[in-house]
């Protein structure tokens, strides 16, 4: 090769390389340029959603995400304000009879469905008590995810559910504005039973569309959105322009985004795809000043604080390690209890976002006060109970069930931890999340590292299904069998006078921690991100977001 | 004939005995459908009930002779847990996971034939081919949470979401393309440079050179002309991987493929969805097997003329 064909050569090799470096920048260039500018300001935002949304369809929720999405959508009778006081909603009123056996609703004139093609040539009508009846009925059906609620309480429902009478005695239309549910046993709080979305009013005109299109592409309510499109990647909705209530908020549209993965949805929250998120536990510690602020105002880290904000909502949840009662002797259980130092486990596991809660009932509930404002943990008292328990240190072991959801493992670690200090040992097994759910119902689980969502709002409700004989083995988990504490909760169908339900509730409460079927550990508070031109971020104690008052500058 | 006949036949007899193996281990994981269905707080009563309207409480004998029935009648059903339609679900799916899949193996095939013609020109920059090789020692979850960072964060010029949403655009494909197409890039690159090495030793290749044949058209017309067979197979055998690879992706990215939906539906104890997809997935693997055995027999004449003797 002679020089000439050397640089020649060589000035080839310099060409090809120039040109493939032209082609990489013009295509970056190029990439960057093209890419959509999807900042959301003004009016539109952009929700990031942590898993994805398969059905719209109130009776077959599945998750708190679909709930959160279909409280936007649709309205039930009554619901929950940010301060989680009831609010009426498509009922205008209601009255009770003197026994509580009876709720007759007023519904309320001028409501009108979401308008579609399914109504006609009006596109919409008004609704009507007829509505609230078949709405009702169908949650009481064998598919209904949410009828466990309900099943129980109001009369016929039971036999409808087995087939047995085509529609539920108990739930009846006396004229087109006024409907009547009429339940098995008095409940003065049943009102509280049916805040949660989950017991939301629907068209029987949309569920006639069939199972493809009802809940999967079609969501028919009153609520403040509309929906506009969904997919498994997202949920358009628009402000309904006829909604019957005045709100505050200027959102037009609301956009659920599913980005399932915590980190890459924390960057598009950088990014600017998306406006506001729920902080996940995992990314707790990296985004929140554990040091500063409180679990309902947590401060921001820098650079977080520099353009989002952070609020935290008190929500009707608690997370427990559950105590099998016909396994455990009482001085067991109070032992366990007493050794749980609650207040450091909720540090660790929570990041600083949940509250400590040692009795069953979440705070923030329907103006109710806990008896316990703060950590039982004491070692001393621990060690007493032990000894006099059956519990033999040289022999006896318990299997702690942990699973894959609500940090169970890592909370079955530390409480492993907290009890080896006072002699108990435990060992951690490992199951998934149905698996253990069987073994609690099958009565083989000793203890259980477990959570609730509750969806009543008040306190009667959730003592009578946790601790009542009567709901052995679900929902009363522990199989907690205490007639002092059954006599309290029949008590409590008696008392219509609020004040003097939750002075009754507390004392229940008092037992149900002395009694320790489960050792109740702290609330986890939802906190939220979001970009500091939104204002009037709000949700209620069912976890519902409250878009509608969303104002964004 | 006789061979086509046998792989039809043994394609079946594959499908009945994935099947019935789906059908085992669907009964072998724990947990009751009914139960997943209306929660923990449901009464057993009600849960009964619901175990009685799914068909869950019958022997295992008769709901396996109800599933291979239903099977026959290339009939997939409907999902238990909401009612979808089986196999209009699958087939929405997997057209995105095949999407997703075959971006990924375009772009590995651009890139380990750009990447080797480079090399041809500027021996010099063979140490690019050498970081290709992280696409096989990094597992797929990490390297796509990795790429996420670097694109999201130091060099944000392409979605990280959004696939499948109304904003979709080729664009919100191209990141979980990359990383599906990473460890073929590996690969492929690697086959291509072997053989390309090998035939810059041959005579034919010298031949050309001092024939004065440009770079271009030597390395066109006379070593890809002769390596392509082995580096075209390398691309097909890749497919299945790249499949499973796909279905990883597909959850880091929030795709709407298959990925999530298997995992949706083991999660869920959805059985006829996951029979659904394992049965489509079987299907796809076998015809996959097929096409690229008639493939290599068409491009390459030394296995024609084996098959032939």
């Amino acid at each position: 090769m002679n020089t000439g064909q050397l640089k020649g050569r060589i000035s080839l090799n310099r060409t090809l390389l120039s040109f493939l470096i032209l082609i990489l920048a013009t295509t970056t260039i190029l990439l960057a340029g093209c890419q959509k500018k999807t900042t959301e300001k003004g009016e539109n935002l952009v929700f990031g959603l942590e898993n994805e949304i398969t059905t719209l369809d109130p009776i077959r929720n599945s998750n708190i995400y679909e709930l959160q999405v279909m409280g936007q959508i649709y309205e039930g009778l009554v619901g929950l304000d940010k301060n989680n006081q009831l609010i009426p909603l498509l009922a205008e009123s209601w009255a009770v009879s003197s026994d509580f056996k009876t709720w007759k609703f007023r519904i309320r004139k001028g409501v009108y469905f979401h308008e579609d093609p399914i109504f006609g040539p009006n596109l919409t009508r008004e609704v009507e008590a007829e509505d609230v009846r078949y709405s009702f009925q169908r949650i009481l059906s064998k598919q209904s995810t949410s009828s466990f609620a309900l099943v129980e309480v109001i009369k016929g429902a039971r036999e409808y559910q087995a087939g047995k009478i085509q529609n539920v005695s108990g739930l009846r239309v006396i004229a087109p504005d006024t409907f009547v549910i009429e339940l098995e046993q008095p409940e003065p709080f049943f009102i509280n039973r049916i805040t949660s979305p989950l017991f939301s009013i629907f068209p029987k005109e949309a569920v006639d569309l069939g199972a493809d299109i009802f809940g999967k592409t079609k969501a028919i309510g009153t609520g403040p959105f509309r929906l506009v499109h969904k997919s498994d990647v997202e949920v358009i909705l628009e402000r309904n322009p006829k909604y019957w209530r005045k709100t505050e908020g200027n959102v037009k549209q609301l956009k659920f985004l599913v980005i399932k993965n915590d980190q890459i949805r924390l960057t598009e929250l950088k990014n600017n795809k998306i406006a506001m998120m729920a902080i996940p536990l995992s990314l707790a510690s990296a985004i929140v000043d554990r040091g500063k602020g409180t679990p309902s105002s947590p401060v921001l880290k820098p650079p977080f604080n520099e353009s989002y904000k952070a609020a935290g909502f008190k929500t009707f949840n608690i997370h427990f390690i559950g105590l099998n009662c016909e396994k455990m002797d009482v001085h067991l259980r109070r032992a366990i209890s007493l050794a749980i130092n609650r207040k450091e486990l909720t540090r660790i596991v929570t990041a600083g976002t949940g509250t400590v809660v040692p009795g069953p009932i979440p705070p923030g509930i329907r103006g109710y006060q806990t008896a316990y404002q703060d950590d039982i943990f004491n070692l001393e008292g621990a060690k007493m109970e032990l000894k006099k328990s059956k519990y033999d240190p040289a022999k006896d072991k318990i299997e702690l069930l942990v699973h894959e959801k609500g940090n169970s493992e890592q909370i079955g670690q530390l409480v492993q931890d907290y009890l080896s200090k006072i002699g108990i040992k435990v060992i951690l097994k490992r199951l998934d999340f149905n698996s253990v759910i069987g073994m609690i119902i099958k009565g083989e689980a000793t203890a259980f590292s477990m959570f609730i969502e509750y969806v009543f709002s008040s306190p009667e409700p959730m003592l009578n299904v946790l601790f009542h004989s009567s709901k052995i083995p679900v929902p009363n988990f522990w199989r907690y069998n205490n007639p002092q504490m059954d006599e309290g909760i029949e008590t409590l169908r008696k008392i219509g006078n609020r004040t003097e339900a939750n002075a009754l509730a507390r004392k229940l409460e008092k037992l149900a921690v002395d009694d320790a079927p489960a050792v109740f550990l702290y609330q986890l508070n939802n906190l939220v991100i979001y970009r500091k031109d939104i204002s009037n971020v709000a949700y209620n104690g069912h976890n519902i977001p409250i878009f509608s008052e969303i104002a964004i500058k | 004939m006789n061979r086509a006949i046998a792989s039809v036949l043994q394609g079946i007899s594959l499908l009945v005995g994935i099947a019935t193996l789906t059908f085992l281990l669907f009964n072998i994981i724990p947990g009751d459908p009914a139960r997943i269905m209306l929660g923990p707080n449901a009464s057993e009563e009600s849960v009964q009930l619901l175990r009685t309207e799914l068909g869950t409480d019958r022997p295992l004998w008769e709901q396996y002779k109800l599933h291979l029935s239903k099977l026959l009648e290339l009939n997939l059903g409907r999902s238990i847990i909401d009612e979808r339609v089986v196999s209009g679900e699958i087939a929405d799916k997997f057209t995105t996971t095949l999407k997703v899949g075959l971006s990924g193996l375009t772009i590995a095939l651009i890139i380990s034939y750009a990447l080797n013609l480079l090399v041809f020109y500027v021996p010099a920059a063979s140490s690019l081919l050498i970081i290709t090789r992280f696409g096989v020692v990094t597992p797929t979850f990490f390297s796509g949470v990795t790429a996420a960072l670097i694109f999201g964060v130091f060099l944000p010029v392409v979605p990280l979401s959004g696939y499948g949403s109304s904003e979709s655009t080729i664009f919100t494909l191209a990141l979980p393309a990359f990383v599906t197409g990473l460890y073929p890039i590996a690969v492929m690159t690697g086959i291509l440079r072997e053989k390309i090495q090998e035939a810059l030793n041959s005579l034919y290749v010298h031949s050309a050179f001092s024939l004065g044949f440009s770079r271009f058209h030597i390395f066109h017309a006379v070593i890809l002309r002769t390596v392509a067979v082995s580096w075209l197979a390398g691309w097909v055998n890749l497919l299945s991987i790249v499949f499973v690879a796909t279905l990883i992706v597909e959850v880091i990215f929030s795709i709407p493929g298959v990925g999530p939906l298997l995992v949706k539906s083991i999660q869920q104890k959805d059985y006829p969805m996951l029979q659904g997809i394992v049965i489509v997935n079987a299907c796809f693997f076998i015809s996959l097997s097929w096409i690229s055995e008639a493939l290599f027999r068409i491009l390459d004449p030394r296995i024609r003329q084996h098959a032939e003797t």
